[in-house]
């Protein structure tokens, strides 16, 4: 059994109506930020959740640590019904699964020491305070490199870099030894020079502690680099999923193709394929009929403007490798 | 040939009172007509300072503190602000990150492009501007009819497509790109970039590009400058710098970067923080997490010294 | 995080003036703004706490020098109709205004506080019925109900300074309920609720402590604003008029003034504006800091 399971994961958000718009229509509007996911990790996983803005993976991110309630589907963490829990049980529950953030000036409150922030995690999820809860903080900022650790205790978010700030957003995520963690994009806002630190940090924590990460990102690269299994969302839907490996080595679905065309590369004599698609995503109000890519997808056909693709097996000796296209087997 | 843009030792400093910070320290490059000169760096590298100042658009407490920026032969620092309004927009022309805050939400597009031509050139009728504003339409790669349009009925990576077509519109002969891309998925971006390089041949424009993305100045730039905490450490071209970048804050950018063609790749983190530019170190603002680092290096800020093969660097290996 | 502009139009125009006074000295004159502003209130509420010790006559005392004498050498700032020593009253004069302020305050942080942060945590109907309520009071005038409550309830602090924070728990709802809505969306907010924060524990661990420095703003506003309605009520007869008081020295004054002594309102009502001015001066120069963080 998989340590985590999401099936059918669906979140749809009421579209807020102006008055008139809301006296006139009967209906109402939603935005299908997540529109049937399923995926599952193992233990130790570190599994690249892949988009572009829209696509439903901050959702999803969320949807998996109840911090949102899905419309429809399941979570299964260890066998629990996350989406099922709520109040008491939802919070013995978090500490078993937390989340990093993208921005890490603003997931710090200004007025905490970063210490104290830290300890705060403990305090509420286990019960513990004072100065055991103290050393437990000093102990993890020496294990993600925050040092010297007593005098960074007592700062003040302001009064660290950008780099330092989300050390302490992985210390206080990982501090109480959660068995999955959600990063949210973690190094999108950190300087570039320093990623590489909070990657190696992430890497680090995850071998010592055993760690099993989501990892939210529109950067492939960092995906490609750090993640052992990549699942590619567009529009709410997962388009192709499998091992890290087996993605770079034969993207099936177009979207995949062509978010690999697209992403610039830092070296001037590499030979990309260079087929971009034309136009932008379109709004999760009004997805396209069929499958959601078709408006922009080079071969798309007459199937793929009326059904929806179903997210399947394609090439039989790699079973883990999923993709949600008509013509997938093209590619082979 | 010859230099379109030569800036010469230009220091800008943004002054508060509780420090000064030298935002751009002492930078002198040149733009070659025809080219495109990629402007990497991270936060508080004085790349996006930069770019104003050649625009001239540096606000207070921002001021040029020295330098020249020679444009075509001519010093435009020395210039009037009348006679540097004709020069941008006409011949230089900026592209923001944010296309939202320069269109007006309450304009149509086309009325845009209307004002801002005849801002330039009264002579020309309504008409004729508004049909040139569908021509750069059609090269931008957008219906003709959307010069009727607001900017809020286009997605943003449509509105930085109208934002490259406003600042073309006068045909000017430089176009400053600031962080054209950043905010943008990865596949409109690619759309951008190559609209860009189409364009660039198209109207026979040179381009600055100005990024903190390795990639993108690798796909785009002819010729990259590096620079880091306000400070010019590396002028190559695109190929050299990759192939063997002669300063030790290129190499280990480039090593701790992730490139999507590279199997198994094994990064190498640099360590440390950007400098906190209120209190810079003596010496090279590198020098704390340079991997190469020695005495010298910690006491005398190095000079950009020209090399061989024609790459420019600040480094005391090297000079 | 506060927005001036926000609470100029919630306070009335002596925001609005100092602000523009302050737009005009530029930027960073905030710090001289609470210095200053601090040097008055520390002079005022020490001539206050040590008026038994400094005042050289009783403030009541009757006929200790000729009536209606103009400053002199004996009697510095001169006496009025009754003989009375105005220095004296003028160094009795603040305590009552000063009681009055700040039992006003500690009602409204003891009600808009909680009041403000529930609402705007909680949202939905609660939210809405409570803002209509507040805004309905908001409307009122501080004056009009100050005077029916001393007029039912009679002249006493107590009073007074109910009258004031019913009038006044308003704007400390609306600062704060603006606040407490941009803050529950951000990221810190959120990750509090992800590390296991209930409700309570992040108004007052993550909430408060950044809507604080508005929470002053308002408040040291709220004491000019007490000090001025205060004046104003013993200047139409309904202050405590056997006690000293620059404002019933007002009222007292109202019969002085044809007979040319000015004295006898002059220094009070310098007193009444300068400490309106003192607080307001530190409520401007923290609402420059507020705002600049």
């Amino acid at each position: 059994m998989s340590f985590l399971e999401v099936a059918e994961l669906k979140k749809y958000f009421p579209v807020q109506h102006g008055l008139l718009e809301q006296l006139t229509t009967r209906k109402q509007t939603f935005v299908k930020a997540v529109d049937g996911v399923s995926f599952s990790l193992a233990r130790g996983d570190i599994y690249g959740l892949v988009g572009e803005s829209g696509s439903g993976k901050t959702t999803t991110g969320r949807l998996t640590i109840g911090l949102l309630k899905p419309t429809s589907g399941k979570v299964v963490l260890d066998g629990i019904e996350v989406q099922k829990l709520d109040g008491t049980a939802l919070r013995k529950m978090r500490r078993r699964m937390q989340i990093i953030f993208q921005d890490p000036t603003a997931s710090l409150s200004p007025k905490m020491k970063v210490g104290d922030a830290v300890a705060d995690a403990i305090r509420l999820l286990e019960g513990e305070g004072g100065s055991k809860a103290k050393k437990r903080v000093l102990e993890m900022f020496e294990y993600v490199g925050l040092t010297p650790a007593r005098e960074i205790y007592g700062r003040y978010p302001n009064n660290l870099s950008g780099g330092q700030k989300q050390r302490v957003v992985i210390a206080r995520a990982l501090i109480t030894r959660p068995e999955y963690v959600v990063a949210d994009e973690p190094v999108a806002m950190v300087d570039v020079s320093v990623r590489a630190q909070i990657l190696d940090v992430m890497r680090g924590m995850h071998d010592r502690l055993g760690l099993t990460y989501l990892f939210i990102t529109h950067d492939l690269a960092v995906a490609k680099y750090l993640c052992n299994k990549i699942g590619i969302m567009y529009l709410g839907r997962i388009a192709e999923q499998g091992d890290t490996k087996e993605i770079f080595r034969l993207p099936l679905h177009p979207y995949t193709q062509a978010l690999l065309a697209a992403v610039p590369v830092p070296d001037p004599s590499a030979k990309k394929n260079k087929n971009i698609p034309h136009g932008e995503i379109p709004n999760a109000i009004n997805p396209p009929p069929g499958c959601r890519f078709n408006p922009r997808c080079p071969f798309a056909t007459e199937v793929c403007r009326k059904e929806e693709p179903p997210l399947r097996k394609v090439d039989p000796s790699q079973p883990t490798h999923l993709v949600a296209c008509h013509w997938a087997e093209k590619f082979l | 040939m010859g230099d379109l843009l030569e800036v010469k030792e230009l220091t800008v400093e943004y002054r508060t009172r509780r420090a000064t910070i030298r935002a751009v320290n002492n930078v002198s490059l040149t733009l070659n007509k025809g080219s495109t000169l990629g402007i990497v760096g991270e936060s508080g590298s004085g790349k996006s300072t930069l770019g104003h100042a050649i625009s001239r658009l540096v606000d207070p407490p921002g001021v040029v503190a020295s330098g020249h920026i020679y444009f075509d032969g001519v010093d435009i620092l020395s210039l009037g602000a009348e006679e540097m309004r004709k020069i941008r927009g006409k011949r230089i022309a900026m592209v923001f990150q944010d296309p939202m805050s320069s269109l007006s939400p309450v304009k149509k597009v086309g009325d845009h492009f209307v004002e801002y031509i005849r801002q330039h050139d009264p002579s020309v009728s309504p008409a004729d501007a508004l049909n040139d504003a569908r021509k750069i339409f059609e090269d931008l790669g957008m219906e003709r009819s959307r010069v009727g349009d607001y900017p809020h009925q286009f997605s943003g990576g449509m509105r930085q497509r109208v934002m490259v077509g406003l600042a073309l519109a006068l045909r000017p002969e430089l176009i400053i790109a600031d962080e054209p891309t950043t905010a943008l998925d990865v596949v409109v971006e690619a759309q951008i970039l190559e609209l860009l390089r189409e364009l660039k041949k198209k109207y026979s424009v040179s381009l600055m590009l100005i990024t903190h993305n390795m990639g993108v100045v690798a796909e785009t730039a002819d010729r990259i400058a590096v620079m880091y905490a306000g400070k010019l450490m590396e002028v190559s071209t695109t190929a050299n710098l990759f192939t063997h970048p002669m300063n030790p804050y290129t190499g280990a950018l480039l090593g701790s970067i992730p490139n999507i063609l590279v199997d198994d790749q094994v990064l190498k983190s640099i360590p440390g923080t950007p400098p906190d530019m209120a209190s810079l170190p003596p010496g090279c603002p590198f020098s704390p997490r340079c991997p190469h680092v020695f005495d010298r290096c910690r006491v005398e800020d190095p000079l950009l010294t020209r090399l061989a093969d024609g790459t420019e660097t600040a480094c005391h290996l090297y000079g | 995080m506060a927005k001036t502009g926000e609470e100029a139009e919630t306070f009335g125009f002596m925001p609005r003036v100092m602000g523009a006074v302050r737009s005009a000295l530029g930027p960073g004159s905030g710090r001289w703004f609470i210095v200053a502003g601090t040097i008055i209130v520390a002079f005022i509420v020490g001539m206050s706490l040590l008026a038994p010790f400094i005042s050289p006559h009783g403030p009541t005392e009757l006929f200790v020098g000729p009536d209606n004498s103009p400053p002199s050498s004996s009697f510095p700032l001169g006496t009025d109709q009754y003989g009375r020593d105005m220095l004296s009253r003028i160094i009795w004069g603040g305590r009552f205004m000063l009681l009055v302020a700040v039992t006003a305050v500690i009602l409204c942080l003891a009600v808009g506080v909680p009041i403000g942060l529930a609402s705007a945590y909680r949202g939905g109907s609660l939210d809405k019925v409570v803002s209509l309520v507040m805004d309905s009071m908001y409307a009122f005038p501080s004056l009009v109900l100050a005077i029916v409550i001393i007029g039912v309830f009679g002249v006493n602090a107590i009073n007074e300074a109910i009258a004031i924070a019913v009038v006044y728990v308003p704007s400390y709802y609306r600062v704060i309920r603006s606040q407490v809505l941009t803050i529950k969306e951000l990221p810190y907010v959120e990750a509090a609720k992800s590390i296991g924060g209930r409700s309570g524990h992040i108004l007052t661990t993550y909430i408060l402590p950044n809507i604080l420095p508005s929470i002053v703003v308002v408040a040291t506003i709220n004491f000019a604003d007490s000090i001025l309605t205060t004046a104003g009520l013993d200047f139409i007869g309904l202050g405590r008029l056997d006690q000293p008081d620059w404002g019933v020295d007002l009222f007292y004054g109202r019969a002085a003034l044809p007979i040319g002594a000015w004295w006898t309102i002059f220094f009070s009502g310098t007193m009444i504006v300068l400490s309106a001015l003192g607080f307001g001066l530190i409520s401007e120069g923290l609402a420059e800091r507020a705002g600049r963080e």
